[in-house]
């Protein structure tokens, strides 16, 4: 009979919410949360544990989560750990994908995890485990559960698996040689594709080329006489929320005046931002806009002019497109104000 | 994202964000580590006065990363 760890987060492991996400590992016997339906669908294996983990904590404190978690797992034979699903939630993500990485790196067993497609952690960790492409929310769990057991058994049994997308994982970048079934070698195939394209025709790649773009970066700056802007995407804005920025999936921005002041007062600003604990913000927004901070850098000379208003949003499950639009659009209103540099703040 | 696109159309940028391997993954070229999630420009737990000095203490930070040279995505400290 195999064994199997699950890992969960602090919400999954039904400790609480964001005012739990500091805790530090724990490790359960038997099942917790998601835990159970996985082994309603397990074929001869039992979960034996769970390991909760506060997602604040992994990101924070990785090192240690890390070192805490290994130990745990030093004293447990296991075959497998199956983490999350994670959803779209870029913490339970990193987090996840870490707990995976360890296990596929230093015990050297299978490690299974499930995100959405957007998730940052799909992209950081689909080399280190089997991602399996899974919803945006937990309202999805029970389509993708099936789908990520499906592929636990089938590690389970050793059964050979059919590459990522027939099994559901995000490839993990290892290829694998497959003669080609059909008659035509790859010579053939590849000018038969360069003549369709060079006339117009549709044709299918059949690999395609994944690329994380990279910005080459500018030169250094030294801001000394300069002007400086600050934007956020920690979800800051006024009390009331005027301008309704959404706690996610911002498709728009907030332009709050801060004019000649030296600080934000707490009672006039919050944060909207669905994905992490407000309250610390609510008492202190310079938390998110480090306002007094950049006056005084302003009156010693650190640089000549702070641009009078913050751009803001909740950067939580942003839509890459609308990401890139809306810095466009900010962009140009910073240019017009013969900006020279910019700081973001992020959570 | 948007640091990048922001960097991509030649404005000079820094991120301060506290999942430092996000930002480095995504393409972020200049990175500044913040004190927390919750709690990005200072540690809550400490005086006023000593939030307020690490307030200051972390925009310079992010300033010198500006004036830092870098040929990819850094965590510069």
């Amino acid at each position: 009979m195999k064994k199997i760890v699950v890992f969960v987060n602090q919400y999954f492991g039904q400790i609480g919410g964001e005012e739990m996400a500091d805790i530090v590992p724990e490790l359960r016997e038997g099942l917790v949360g998601p835990a159970n339906a996985m082994q309603a669908l397990l074929k001869d294996a039992q979960i034996t544990h769970t390991i909760i983990c506060g997602d604040n904590y992994m990101a924070s404190n990785t090192t240690a989560a890390l070192d805490t978690i290994r130990g745990f797992l030093e004293g447990i034979p296991f075959d497998l750990l199956i983490a999350g699903p994670a959803f779209n939630a870029g913490r339970y993500g990193f987090s996840c994908g870490e707990v995976c990485k360890l296990v596929q790196e230093v015990f050297q067993r299978p490690a299974v995890t499930s995100m959405c497609e957007t998730n940052p952690g799909v992209d950081l960790y689909r080399k280190n485990a089997y991602v399996v492409a899974g919803s945006a929310s937990a309202a999805g769990m029970r389509k993708d559960m099936p789908k990520v057991m499906a592929l636990v058994n089938k590690l389970l049994a050793g059964e050979e698996l059919l590459g990522a997308e027939a099994e559901g994982y995000f490839p993990r970048g290892i290829r694998k040689e497959v003669p080609y079934e059909g008659g035509k070698n790859a010579a053939d195939r590849a000018v038969d594709m360069l003549l369709a394209k060079l006339a117009g025709l549709p044709y299918v790649s059949e690999y395609k080329v994944e690329q994380e773009e990279r910005v080459e970066p500018l030169p250094p700056i030294d801001v000394a006489g300069k002007r400086v802007a600050f934007m956020t995407t920690s979800g800051l804005v006024p009390i009331g929320n005027p301008d309704r920025i959404p706690s996610g999936s911002c498709t728009h921005y907030g332009k709050y005046f801060i004019g000649e002041q030296d600080e934000l007062k707490s009672g006039e600003w919050i944060s909207i931002h669905g994905g992490y604990n407000v309250s610390f913000a609510a008492e202190n927004p310079m938390l998110l806009m480090p306002l007094d901070a950049l006056r005084q850098h302003q009156k010693d000379g650190h640089f000549s002019y702070l641009y009078p208003y913050v751009y803001s949003l909740a950067g939580n499950q942003t839509a890459k497109g609308d990401a890139i639009r809306m810095a466009d659009e900010i962009l140009a209103e910073f240019r017009k104000d013969g900006i020279d540099a910019v700081i973001v703040g992020s959570t | 994202m948007m640091v990048k696109e922001i960097e991509k159309n030649g404005m000079p940028v820094v991120h301060m964000v506290n999942m430092v391997p996000v930002s480095q993954g995504i393409g972020s070229n200049r990175i500044v580590k913040t004190y927390g999630i919750s709690f990005p420009m200072n540690d809550p737990n400490v005086t006023p006065e000593e939030q307020k000095k690490q307030r200051y203490e972390l925009v310079g930070r992010a300033l010198k990363a500006l004036n830092t040279s870098v040929t990819g995505p850094t965590l510069i400290s």
